[in-house]
């Protein structure tokens, strides 16, 4: 039997993974193609911790923990999860849910009162607007450098304090980050209707993040030289 | 810098992505890999890389240093991206092969600790089917088609990244297909178009 030659036209739409419509032959050929390509992506790529710290919450909050438990041995099913979600994420859809992140650490930020002034002062202007009688003022909080005397934020959550209580929460290193600013937003509403902050909220907080204690203060800047030679981008 | 002139959403999206990239943004950096990753990672693991996560860390730290100078649009990105992501896969093919294989052992590697015989003959026929054949394709004929099946990059595309002419990479892509037609089981019954089982 002869075998038809394959035609460019033709070879766009195997690699795609369709047959076309008058060379059935092709269509194992093309499946196979469509089999390939899905078994490549199965297992989605993991950050190294070095790269993870560049990438911020987002790209690291899951996962510097583990790479820097099993370099290169399994992927967890959570991880895979994560990332598959993400994965199937629009790119716009993407950049909101980063951007969200950047906002919810900026909020972080900005009860700590580490903004560069300008900033921290809309901030402090919006925390009084949205939470009446809140100050963000740093010096009302005794002794949470070092976080060991911190005092409880349900002791302090006179409705005077709020501010005080966020500002002391965010100085804690595992507090940058979207739940915690989910949480300032939860205590704020909370606030305005009368309610207390919750330990439990506390606790649940404080097991949610515990991975993102590998992330900050990370950020060693290796060149990712990493003794290979580089050879020069395509387009610089 | 972005290409000017962007209409479309998804090119605009890029080029606001692009930009924050190269001023530093890390929520940029983060969505660049979101989005890029899985391709570059599955090149690597396609083109036997033995370390594909670690090298993908590696090329995107690169990438991230070099971005502020890069110029174009979201095809010249993907270009741009390959190239680099090539070139530390031959760094690295080139390192094994001047110091001989040295692989880590794993129980999932291992096969004398396969979990059933069930689990190794369907592994074994998908390799057969699929990986195996396009394994067996001469090294630059391997490079065009997990190129264009993984990374989704255009002849031309392909062509920068391996520094050859778009006809010489059509000619290689024309080859590498009909050695897997020629190669191809053309009675095997693809995965997941059977309608065994069905009421």
């Amino acid at each position: 039997m002869r075998i038809r030659r394959i035609s460019e036209r033709d070879a766009e739409a195997v690699l795609s993974g369709h047959a076309p419509a008058a060379r059935p032959d092709l269509a194992p050929l093309a499946d196979s193609i469509t089999e390939f390509r899905a078994a490549a992506f199965e297992l989605p790529a993991q950050p190294s911790a070095d790269l993870a710290s560049r990438l911020g919450p987002l790209g690291g909050s899951r996962i510097s923990s583990h790479t820097e438990t099993q370099p290169t041995i399994g992927v967890s099913r959570e991880r895979v999860t994560m990332f598959s979600w993400i994965a199937g994420l629009g790119l716009a859809a993407k950049i909101a849910l980063a951007a969200g992140v950047a906002v919810a650490a900026t909020a972080g930020a900005g009860a700590a009162g580490v903004l560069p002034t300008g900033a921290q002062d809309t901030f402090d202007t919006v925390v009084s607007t949205v939470v009446p009688g809140s100050h963000v003022d740093e010096s009302t909080v005794p002794g949470t450098d070092d976080g060991s005397t911190a005092p409880d934020p349900v002791s302090t959550d006179h409705p005077d304090n709020f501010g005080s209580w966020v500002s002391e929460r965010a100085k804690a290193p595992d507090k940058v980050g979207s739940t915690f600013g989910k949480m300032v937003s939860e205590a704020a509403h909370n606030k305005v209707n009368g309610h207390a902050p919750s330990t439990e909220d506390r606790g649940n907080k404080k097991d949610s993040e515990s991975s993102d204690d590998a992330v900050d203060g990370s950020d060693s800047g290796d060149a990712g030289g990493h003794g290979k030679t580089e050879g020069t981008p395509g387009k610089p | 810098m972005t290409a000017p002139g962007n209409t479309n959403p998804r090119a605009a999206t890029f080029d606001a992505t692009l930009v924050a990239a190269q001023g530093g943004a890390r929520w940029a950096f983060a969505t660049l890999w979101v989005e890029y990753a899985p391709a570059v990672t599955a090149f690597l693991r396609a083109r036997g890389s033995h370390e594909p996560e670690d090298l993908t860390s590696e090329v995107f730290i690169a990438v991230f240093e070099r971005v502020p100078q890069f110029v174009g649009g979201e095809a010249e990105f993907r270009s741009f991206l390959f190239s680099i992501t090539y070139r530390r896969l031959v760094d690295e093919l080139r390192t094994r092969s001047r110091r001989g294989e040295n692989l880590e052992w794993s129980a999932e590697s291992d096969p004398r600790s396969s979990p059933s015989a069930e689990l190794a003959a369907i592994e074994r026929a998908g390799n057969d089917s699929v990986s195996a054949l396009i394994d067996s394709l001469p090294d630059d004929q391997r490079s065009v088609m997990t190129l264009r099946i993984v990374a989704d990059l255009s002849i031309d595309q392909i062509a920068e990244v391996l520094d050859k002419r778009p006809g010489a990479v059509k000619a290689l892509q024309r080859r590498a297909l009909d050695r897997l037609r020629k190669n191809f089981p053309q009675t095997r019954t693809p995965r997941g178009h059977s309608n065994d089982g069905r009421e």
